[in-house]
């Protein structure tokens, strides 16, 4: 508990808008997240996670995916999260986004899946 | 010969029917056996866990009902049991079974023709496809007949995708994309005339809403675990519950409203695969041609004055239920989903809020009718795949399968089959 507030209040002094409160509920722990959200967090969503965790998998990376609609990014993601989205996120979400529909569209997908892939590869 | 086949693969019902086709399919398209195999058990599996979280649905639902519609002597008997499980059922149905080498082959002959100018792989949306067809099915005997309805559906689907594309890519900033959806298309013609309607009155262009607002003050309301308790207490209340039974049917409704969506997750995860599949499969042979990609219109949904529009449209649908004569839809697992039924009056108000929720307000008028016109056959439908109603009870329906396309060909077929 004791070092998860430490590293929570490293992250938030990091953060662009200091005092807020991005870890207060989970507690510490800055496991990189990737949220993949869509309308429904069903449909589209799970088309777009199945891919990514497929790319994960294939270069033995463990993230945790999480799915939600996109009024919920707000309350879930951290910033320190990933958020790909398959339609328009709140102009308020301060993690990382970027769009899913190349992979829905099946044109421009190997970018996406690399720029996810940097992500996590990232420190 | 056929028919024997058919038979005997129906006499199986969806949990081991729809594997069986999607492992047939898949292998059709390329894929290894083990990732055919794995998706066509992941679809079976989706179904065995439809099966319990349905049980669990018209379980809590189904009694309060009962109790609602007794003290309060309102006609609402239609269950709406939402989306997801509309889905399953009409992929569950023998036109369900067809359904995925029937649209993708309308597609190719339409591309091929150059009467489209949309390739659709938005393959789980295909269930309004096939519910329009299963409905016809279940009235005539026929599956040819259904298979033809499901069709018109899907072709109508393609050219109202090819006239609102360039529309949906200009304002929603999302190149090469349509929206062929079974549902979404059928609002088009709804929409753009009471646009008309509405430029008709002076003065409507001065209201203003603001979508973010109204996000943030109700946003929480239109979140499927707090729905599903509201509604479970809204509904306890009217049905003169104690607070033991209110609260016990608030958290029921809410874990409902939580669970089957996961469910239907399940059931997408082995779609992926074979719309993976579909995908590559069209686009190495028509990978030259310019095309719109169509897709599900959960990918308009994020926008603000949808979300905004969609929470407001909670309230005015119940209301509308209540209020309709002749109306027997009790609005539940959909509401969850109000989004949907305007994404594209958003597109054509160009993001107007006011415009959109009265728009909306008109469309759930023509869908809670439509749906409670089509609850005995949803209900026969469901029967037909093994999902009996409990004795003497309610009909379900949904208000996703109010479309007025499965309505008007549901109509023709009952003409024929008298």
């Amino acid at each position: 508990m004791i070092t998860g507030a430490k590293e929570d209040a490293r992250v938030r002094s990091q953060s662009k808008a200091p005092g807020r409160q991005a870890f207060s509920k989970e507690g510490g722990g800055i496991i990189k997240r990737i949220i993949v959200a869509c309308g429904t967090a069903i449909a589209t969503s799970t088309h777009v996670a199945s891919k990514i965790k497929k790319a994960l998998e294939d270069r033995n990376l463990k993230v945790p995916i999480l799915q939600c609609r996109v009024s919920e990014i707000e309350g879930l993601a951290r910033d320190s999260d990933m958020v790909v989205a398959t339609t328009q996120v709140p102009s308020t979400v301060r993690a990382k986004v970027v769009s899913g529909l190349p992979i829905l569209l099946g044109r421009g997908d190997k970018e996406v899946i690399e720029e996810i892939i940097r992500f996590v590869l990232e420190k | 010969m056929l028919a024997s086949v058919v038979n005997f693969l129906t006499g199986l019902g969806p949990t081991v029917m729809l594997p069986i086709l999607i492992l047939i399919l898949g292998l059709i398209l390329g894929q290894k056996i083990s990732e055919a195999l794995r998706s066509a058990l992941t679809i079976g599996v989706g179904f065995v866990g439809l099966n319990l979280v349905i049980g669990l649905l018209i379980g809590a639902l189904a009694p309060a009902t009962q109790a609602l519609i007794e003290r309060t002597g309102v006609n609402l008997t239609a269950m709406d049991v939402g989306w997801g499980v509309a889905a399953a059922i009409a992929f569950g149905t023998r036109v369900g079974a067809l359904i995925v080498p029937l649209a993708f082959g309308i597609n190719i002959v339409m591309l091929l023709t150059k009467t489209t100018r949309t390739l659709n792989v938005d393959i789980w949306n295909f269930w309004h496809y096939a519910f329009t067809g299963s409905l016809v099915t279940i009235i005539t005997g026929s599956i040819p007949l259904g298979l033809v309805a499901a069709a018109i559906h899907a072709v109508v689907a393609l050219k109202i995708a090819d006239l609102t594309g360039p529309q949906v890519q200009e304002f929603f900033e999302l190149p090469g994309v349509a929206i062929p959806q079974g549902w979404a298309i059928t609002s088009v013609p709804i929409v753009l005339v009471m646009n008309k309607i509405l430029d008709k009155i002076p003065g409507i262009n001065k209201i203003k809403a603001d979508p973010e607002t109204v996000q943030k003050k109700l946003g929480v309301v239109g979140q499927p675990i707090f729905l599903g308790f509201i509604l479970g207490a809204l509904f306890g209340l009217l049905a003169g519950y104690d607070i033991t039974k209110l609260l016990q049917l608030s958290v029921s409704m809410a874990g409902v409203m939580l669970l089957v969506p996961r469910i239907i997750a399940i059931f997408m995860e082995g779609l992926v695969p074979l719309s993976e599949s579909a995908k590559a499969f069209l686009q190495k042979r028509f990978g030259g041609r310019e095309f719109y990609v169509g897709l599900d219109s959960a990918i308009l949904i994020g926008h603000p004055v949808t979300i905004a529009a969609g929470i407001l449209l909670i309230p005015i649908t119940l209301g509308l239920a209540a209020v309709l004569p002749g109306n027997t839809t009790l609005p539940f697992a959909d509401l969850a989903a109000t989004a949907f039924f305007v994404c594209m009056a958003t597109l054509f108000t160009r993001g107007d809020l006011f415009r959109t929720t009265v728009i909306g307000a008109v469309i759930m008028i023509v869908v809670l009718y439509t749906s409670s016109s089509l609850a005995p056959l949803i209900t026969a439908n469901a029967a037909s795949i093994g999902y009996q109603m409990p004795e003497g009870a309610t009909t379900i329906t949904a208000l996703s399968g109010g479309n007025w396309i499965a309505w008007l060909l549901a109509s023709v077929a009952k003409l024929l089959a008298k």
